[in-house]
């Protein structure tokens, strides 16, 4: 595949399939879908021949390619910094405690990245060790070089970080689950997915929203900025609003897939 | 909103150079634009830099104080007598005091009286007048000048039994010569 001046790659992987994305940082065109492939992850060596089959007809050698994580394949979590912590170990003893403490096993079989802050709570994210690898091993195989390996829903978070608003919550439509980063002003409380129920409209938002802001303990937003593939329902209208809801992504059934929306996360709009 | 810091990728330059915001390549002509006259200053610079130095030099050459001029010693004319006892002079000058007076101090033993050192610079020879109390003392203390490595000759002249002294000792000369330095 000839490689052109700004053009890189994005791969999403999920746990039913691979997408192949196409997409130029210098000139920000629209993202091309070069290739989908169906599968199961947890397969034995199905990610190796997966990317086998993806890389098929589009061989990645000497591409960058970025990768977006399902969030279903990883763990998010928010962690708070012990006080008086003094070094970077300290927060990666946090992290890895409040990990073990929410999902019941010690990390061992994990990867463990996060936003460190000694200060305030923080965002930590954890990936499966065997996909990591594979990841890499593949990416010796096929002669492409890994750049940028996130969580989709941090893909998103970067991706709309421009267009986001103090104070206001932020999520994201994908796969009918919900994912929700509740703010307290501009600090980051916490990150809740839920799914997103058979003819949910704004009422149920309303609820779903209210009901997480006790959860988390902070008050209702008074915005909600969703991206992804949000019913245009649920977007702003005059009248009984408890919230302003706005839709970042206004043309979200533009024909890609799943796999495809989460290949291009993270992409320049 | 600031960014999310989260990446597993591995750390290296490819993910660094990424990381770049790729708009930057459009400032890279413009970077470029600078480097030149950039380029340019920094060569008249550098000329700039020698030609003061060449200048500082100049003046400093100009400024320093001239030259002494040491008047020429008039040339002064010898009398061939007079510049035979000149070279006499410096010869007994140059004599070797030091070395001489270590080989006769390593030499002369206890029973051998020293009476009189008599150096002639010229033939390099030392006269030397002693008193022993017999002659075995007199052979023994010639036999030990011989050793010197210093002396390339020891003659005995002269020696004599002093008979008004009640002692009787025997009072004798020996002519040494010691090599050229």
């Amino acid at each position: 595949m000839r490689k052109l001046l700004g053009h890189t790659l994005r791969l999403g992987i999920a746990s039913d399939g691979l997408a192949l994305v196409r997409i130029n940082r210098l000139f920000g065109r629209a993202p091309v879908l070069l290739a989908e492939q169906r599968l199961d992850l947890f397969a034995p060596d199905a990610l190796a021949t997966g990317l086998s089959a993806l890389f098929a007809d589009h061989a990645p050698g000497g591409w960058t390619v970025s990768v977006v994580l399902a969030d279903e394949l990883i763990r998010l979590w928010q962690v708070t910094p012990p006080q008086e912590a003094t070094r970077m170990g300290d927060l990666e003893g946090a992290a890895a405690l409040r990990f073990q403490h929410l999902f019941g096993s010690p990390p061992a079989e994990w990867v463990i990245r996060a936003d460190w802050d000694a200060a305030r709570p923080f965002l930590a994210s954890a990936a499966p060790l065997n996909l990591l690898d594979g990841l890499q091993l593949a990416a010796e195989t096929h002669r492409f070089h890994l750049v940028d390996i996130r969580p989709q829903f941090v893909a998103a978070l970067n991706q709309w970080r421009q267009a986001r608003r103090a104070g206001a919550w932020f999520g994201q439509v994908h796969g009918g689950v919900l994912s929700l980063a509740a703010y307290d002003g501009a600090v980051l409380m916490a990150v809740r997915s839920s799914p997103i129920p058979a003819g949910a409209d704004r009422d149920w938002l309303e609820a779903h929203v209210a009901r997480e802001a006790l959860r988390v303990g902070v008050g209702r937003p008074e915005r909600l900025q969703l991206c992804g593939a949000a019913p245009a329902a649920w977007g702003s209208s005059p009248g009984r609003l408890k919230f302003a809801c706005s839709l970042l992504e206004q043309n979200a059934g533009d024909g890609w897939s799943d796999l495809a929306r989460l290949a291009r996360t993270g992409a320049p709009a | 909103m600031k960014r999310t810091r989260i990446d597993f990728a591995p750390p290296g330059l490819r993910r660094t150079l990424f990381r770049t915001p790729p708009r930057l390549i459009f400032m890279l002509p413009a970077v470029l634009a600078m480097c030149v006259p950039a380029g340019v200053m920094t060569q008249r610079y550098v000329e700039q830099q020698q030609e003061l130095t060449d200048l500082q030099a100049a003046l400093a050459v100009r400024s320093a104080p001239p030259p002494v001029l040491v008047a020429a010693a008039p040339k002064v004319t010898l009398a061939p007598a007079q510049v035979t006892a000149v070279n006499a002079a410096v010869g007994q000058l140059n004599l070797p005091w030091r070395d001489l007076a270590a080989a006769l101090a390593d030499a002369t033993p206890a029973s051998i009286a020293l009476l009189a050192l008599e150096p002639d610079a010229k033939r390099r020879t030392l006269r030397i007048s002693a008193e022993a109390k017999n002659s075995d003392d007199m052979l023994a203390y010639i036999t030990r000048l011989q050793a010197e490595e210093w002396f390339t000759s020891v003659v005995l002249m002269r020696h004599e039994v002093m008979q008004e002294d009640p002692n009787r000792p025997l009072r004798f000369q020996v002519s040494v010569q010691w090599g050229t330095p």
